[in-house]
């Protein structure tokens, strides 16, 4: 179950990964949109079915729904809530995974840390508020797992938070939209701005909404852009013409500042086509919250046995961009 | 970038809010019950907040939960303190509580209500208790049955017995928690 979790719990993704987030519809009368885990649950149960449910290695008759279900789509399997923790957790093997894996592939060293050496002082304390059993690191662990952080912190400041990259991101963000609404038009369909909602209610329709979804994929885009068929975005993105930052809010602002920025600053800026960038909004973390470390005896939060963690302030800048040809306008309006 | 895209003040002042709420009360708040009265207040109180709970062998849990009281703290809205003797963390009013709680002060009137129900209702529960209780609501569901029910959060915490965890589904239907539940989803 939990190597099929693994295997699986990302088939969601859109394009460009969590660039492609902010194009999935809203949850019906919520304040959030579907997510990718939403998609990948849907894929699973959809899609694999068959696969799954009947394939004849399949000793120990895990089921779909069963596996959307750990997955954290329905109510868990009997037995199987601990091991949550290894797929959806603080410190979970996809977190383990994706900083060496990025570090790797842009070529920085920012996410390196002693992965073996975490692996092997990992163990199940009691949780030291309900006493529940969770996943823990052994003291002898704690300078690993201290690696882990910092190289979530740098990773998030200097590359997933990473001023250039974030304006990419926005530009993505708006050339799914472009292409999206332009297909569903090529299709006589309603235009929306959006992919297509995993669940619809009627399972051909989910379905097909599904199969949709997943016919999107990089290099299409990437087609799209090169041959300037992605709109005005699309355009910039081909021509490194990205937006610039021209306010910012210190690292760790106070809510005072983040207000300033956005009351006071962004409206002067606005006809500009200005917007608004929060570090909360990234789909990268900073997290050093719920992760445990046990002497045998108690267990304790992670910063209070690491006076390096402890030390790292959370970090919430908060940003204004403009596109580039408005960039020197908005610093003339801003000085 | 998105049309969710809010400056989260609403949910910092809630939880400066909740934090100076059990200070003034005198119940202790450590960061599991932080999690499951949020939790409540989404769940039953029908506050959409925007947070996304999964459940764990701890109860209810949503990192962004865990995210912004660190930022509270950060702000100097919350201290949070480890406390050996109660099993657990401590969070109290920090100097800037009121200040964060100002920010979104529309916001507050309008779940004021919720939360002076919220916290008289679980405000003298301890960790365990209320892990408990958000758990039956996390996992209450018109499909299943009274008994359906108890025996599944059984199966996810088979310390707290049968009787225990009936006793503690009979207290939430008694307080009305258990209706608005059956009505959401998870």
């Amino acid at each position: 179950m939990v190597r099929l979790a693994a295997l699986l719990h990302d088939i969601g993704h859109a394009p460009f990964s969590h660039a492609g987030e902010d194009v999935m519809p809203s949850l019906p009368g919520k304040k959030k949109r579907f997510d990718h885990e939403d998609y990948s649950a849907a894929i699973i149960r959809r899609l694999f079915a068959e696969v799954i449910d009947n394939h004849p290695d399949n000793l120990h008759k895990i089921t779909t729904e069963e596996l959307c279900a750990f997955l954290g789509q329905g109510r868990p399997p009997k037995n199987m809530l601990f091991w949550r923790e290894l797929i959806k957790g603080q410190m979970d093997a996809d977190r383990a995974d994706y900083l060496l894996r990025d570090s790797h592939h842009i070529g920085v060293a920012y996410g390196r840390y002693d992965l073996h050496r975490l692996v092997t002082t990992l163990t199940v304390a009691p949780h030291p508020e309900t006493e529940e059993p969770t996943v823990a690191v052994e003291e002898g662990g704690i300078q690993a797992v201290e690696g882990l952080i910092i190289a979530r912190y740098m990773m998030f400041t200097q590359v997933y938070f990473h001023h250039t990259r974030r304006a990419y991101d926005h530009h993505i963000t708006e050339v799914l939209k472009f292409v999206l609404e332009r297909s569903y038009r090529d299709h006589d369909e309603r235009p929306l701005q959006t992919f297509l909602p995993p669940e619809s209610g009627a399972v051909d329709e989910s379905t097909e909404n599904l199969k949709r979804c997943l016919a999107w994929t990089d290099p299409m885009v990437w087609d799209l852009i090169d041959s300037s068929k992605a709109g005005p975005h699309g355009e910039l993105i081909r021509l490194r013409r990205h937006d610039r930052v021209v306010a910012r809010t210190s690292a760790t602002p106070t809510p005072k500042e983040v207000l300033e920025l956005q009351r006071d600053i962004l409206p002067k800026v606005a006809n500009l086509g200005a917007w608004l960038d929060l570090a909360d909004s990234a789909w990268y973390k900073f997290d050093k919250a719920g992760i445990f470390v046990t002497d045998g005896k108690h267990t304790y939060e992670l910063p209070e046995r690491s006076a390096v963690v402890k030390g790292l302030e959370p970090f919430f800048q908060a940003r204004i961009y403009v596109p580039v040809d408005s960039e020197e306008r908005a610093n003339m309006v801003l000085q | 970038m998105s049309e969710f895209l809010e400056v989260p003040h609403d949910r910092y002042a809630l939880i400066a809010d909740v934090v100076r709420r059990f200070d003034d009360a005198h119940y202790r708040l450590g960061k599991t019950a932080l999690q499951k009265i949020v939790f409540l207040l989404q769940r039953s109180l029908w506050v959409d907040i925007g947070y996304r709970y999964t459940l764990y062998t701890y109860g209810p849990f949503c990192a962004d939960v865990a995210r912004d009281l660190d930022a509270v703290e950060a702000f100097g809205g919350a201290r949070i303190s480890n406390d050996t003797g109660f099993g657990g963390y401590q969070i109290h009013a920090g100097p800037t509580n009121d200040e964060i709680r100002g920010q979104s002060s529309e916001f507050l009137q309008k779940i004021s209500g919720a939360l002076d129900r919220l916290v008289a209702d679980f405000g003298g529960l301890n960790a365990k208790e209320l892990e408990l209780r958000s758990t039956l609501l996390y996992l209450m569901g018109p499909e299943l049955s009274r008994e359906e029910l108890v025996q599944q959060v059984h199966d996810v915490k088979p310390h707290f017995s049968s009787a225990v965890i009936r006793a503690a589904l009979q207290e939430l239907e008694g307080k009305t928690y258990a209706d608005t539940a059956t009505r959401s989803a998870t």
